[in-house]
């Protein structure tokens, strides 16, 4: 297997098109529809949205964890060159782990309860490094003392059921990075854990990006997480992408009407707090019957400015600006301009 | 650890004095209800009226019903002597009672027997176990193929056909079935390990084969329905997500998980099999703990089969034990629970 060099600035992962389905005895399942986004070397991209909007699918397709499912994949997964929808079993395997690795939501049914935490990591680095039990075992004493484990000698060969959330999610990362993968998906690795703790991870995972170089995409709910740790932003709505940006873009001057919605959805200290925070109305569409036109079209509350009812019509592309914005949505610049809801 | 295993050895042994009470108090019990006298489960077969007066005087059947049973069980402590009024016998501690029928100790009849059983019993778990769990993870693994399917619908054959059809089909076919099967011509005769090897080993493997054959289909059923649970855990998604080979996912990480359930389940059926394989052993003619009590309540050996009662209540008392103390060792969470 060649392995392809690419400048720098090419990016790390790069997502085309892609689309996961789900057969079931209702219909098909579009789970992810015709999703495409990049990460460069180094980065911590964001992918938000609503349950169901098919981003922790995103991040399971990316690392071929369903190809045990019944899942139909298709599309582009680029991750440094090479297609991981269609390469072969055995390189995928070479891969996860070692170059793409995985922080799930829940850490405690995520580890295996009956191996201690030590073994699991060891485990992790010895399948992909030809290295002694020994050898194995410092590395991973040495992850869980990076990664904030206090006593990692003696907590090597604890059990996960002996730890609090966050440190289980702590040895979770530890286990994901104890190869140095240069993608991490952190699928909502916050999102079981209390408050105080999330911040603890985030700023975790953040600090070891620093320092190991390796590409974020974290998978949220939450846009306060994405503002504290990301710099970019997928904003996924039924499986696919209608806003991508910069971080500071995105909240100073969002632009599709569904990250309006989100934005204002947001609890915010700064905002009068007679201003009731505006929940988007309705429901997500069903991803068995996805409308034709503009996913978000039955909840928008713009769709009126476009003319020949092209919300209900006809889907919307994707647009990039060339700058590393991207958005979906009929309206014109302009519109977006003046009918976006006024940030504080 | 410590406090987990001496709270289930308080408990075991709890159990077992409440056993012998309730054996003891029910085999007391039922003569009394259906009238007629005691001490003719207790004698020889041709016993005069003067000789059951004496039996019942030396028992001391007239005595109250907790002195008897603390005779019995210092009986186990110390020995006892007994009569059937004709003959003094001396039955040595442990004593479980004397068979007048047969002269003997009841203890010395349980040893004899014992092995018997045990070696069916533990070489049958070991087939079903091999073949039962073997065949279920590769169910679960390659669910609804055709291996899925010919294994479910043997299994089902399987938990379906007596033991006793299937054991009288296996004498016929292999002492008087076609030439080519007839691999017993002279019959499957029990011979002691001790004495013969090999010859034990032949004799053992058609009633191995028939304990084996419903027990297997009753595992590969549960490893499986276990192992498809456990494959759709988190944590083996976990192990997927490390780049670990199918091998090792399924054999360490997906079977590690298996296991608990599967000793349970071996505990306590191992346990009960080893109180008596009654219908095998009457089928094969096996000396065991099973022909022994089917023999002993035929012919109303009423010492006997309070023995073997008592015998087998202990082993699944111990087997339970086993598998509480291994469930220690296997469950980390229950190991720290306590």
């Amino acid at each position: 297997m060649p392995v392809e060099t690419t400048p720098p600035a090419d990016p790390l992962l790069s997502v085309r098109d892609l689309r996961v389905q789900f057969p079931t005895d209702d219909g098909l399942v579009r789970a992810v529809d015709g999703l495409s986004f990049d990460v460069a070397p180094g980065e911590i991209v964001g992918v938000v949205g609503e349950s169901g909007s098919g981003k922790s699918v995103t991040g399971q397709a990316i690392l071929g964890l369903l190809r045990r499912t019944r899942a139909r994949v298709t599309g582009e997964i680029r991750f440094d060159g090479r297609d991981l929808v269609t390469a072969p079993e055995a390189e995928l395997r070479r891969l996860r782990g070692a170059e793409l690795a995985m922080v799930f939501q829940d850490p405690l049914s995520a580890l295996h309860p009956y191996y201690t935490v030590g073994s699991q990591v060891s485990e992790a680095y010895r399948v992909h490094n030809r290295v002694s039990k020994r050898a194995a075992r410092e590395r991973a004493v040495q992850m869980l003392d990076r990664v904030g484990i206090p006593e990692p000698h003696r907590r090597y060969g604890a059990y996960p059921h002996e730890f609090s959330g966050g440190m289980r999610q702590r040895v979770m990362i530890a286990m994901a990075l104890v190869c140095t993968p240069r993608l991490l998906i952190a699928d909502e690795p916050t999102t079981a854990l209390d408050v105080t703790v999330q911040a603890q991870i985030l700023e975790l995972l953040g600090d070891l990006r620093d320092e190991f170089g390796s590409a974020v995409l974290l998978v949220t709910h939450d846009l306060g997480v994405v503002a504290e740790t990301c710099d970019s932003v997928v904003v996924m709505y039924a499986g696919q992408c209608v806003e991508q940006a910069g971080v500071e873009d995105l909240f100073a001057r969002p632009q599709a009407p569904y990250t309006w919605g989100l934005l204002g959805s947001m609890p915010r200290v700064d905002r009068d707090r007679r201003d009731r925070l505006a929940p988007i109305g309705g429901q997500p569409p069903s991803l068995l019957a996805i409308p034709p036109g503009c996913a978000f079209e039955p909840r928008c509350g713009y769709h009126e400015e476009v003319p020949e009812s092209r919300c209900v019509d006809e889907r919307p592309a994707l647009v990039h600006d060339g700058q590393g914005r991207a958005v979906r949505c009929h309206l014109t610049a302009g519109q977006r301009l003046t009918l976006r809801p006024v940030a504080p | 650890m410590l406090r987990y295993l001496l709270g289930r050895i308080a408990g075991a042994l709890t159990v077992v004095v409440v056993v012998s009470v309730v054996t003891f108090a029910i085999f007391q019990l039922a003569p009394r209800l259906t009238g007629a006298n005691m001490a003719f489960y207790y004698t020889g077969k041709s016993t005069s009226e003067a000789q059951a007066a004496a039996v019942a005087q030396k028992f001391g059947f007239d005595k109250p019903l907790p002195e008897q049973y603390w005779t019995f069980m210092s009986g186990i402590v110390a020995g006892r002597d007994l009569s059937d009024g004709v003959t003094e016998v001396r039955c040595p501690a442990p004593c479980l009672g004397y068979s007048f029928r047969q002269n003997r100790p009841v203890l010395e009849m349980i040893g004899e027997a014992f092995p018997v059983t045990l070696g069916l019993t533990l070489g049958a778990a070991v087939l079903w176990l091999l073949f039962g769990v073997a065949a279920g993870v590769l169910s679960a693994v390659r669910r609804g193929s055709v291996f899925d399917r010919l294994a479910t619908a043997v299994a089902l054959i399987g938990v379906s056909v007596p033991e006793f059809f299937t054991g009288m089909l296996l004498i016929y076919l292999l002492t008087s079935g076609p030439a080519w099967l007839r691999l017993y011509p002279d019959g499957i005769n029990y011979v002691p390990l001790t004495e013969d090897p090999v010859g034990w080993f032949a004799a053992m493997v058609p009633p191995w084969t028939c304990l084996a054959l419903l027990f297997a289909a009753l595992y590969a059923r549960l490893t499986r329905a276990t192992m498809l649970e456990t494959l759709s855990e988190d944590y083996v998604r976990t192990a997927w997500a490390k780049g670990l080979p199918p091998r090792t996912v399924v054999g360490r990480h997906g079977l590690r998980a298996v296991l608990p359930p599967i000793v349970t389940l071996v505990g306590l059926d191992v346990g009960a099999l080893l109180g008596g394989v009654v219908l095998v052993e009457t089928l094969f003619s096996f000396p065991g703990l099973g022909r022994l009590a089917y023999r002993a309540i035929t012919s109303q050996d009423l010492p006997v089969i309070m023995g073997v009662t008592i015998v087998g209540a202990l082993l699944i008392v111990c087997a339970n034990l086993i598998v509480d103390l291994l469930y220690g060792v296997l469950d980390p969470r229950v190991r720290n629970a306590r």
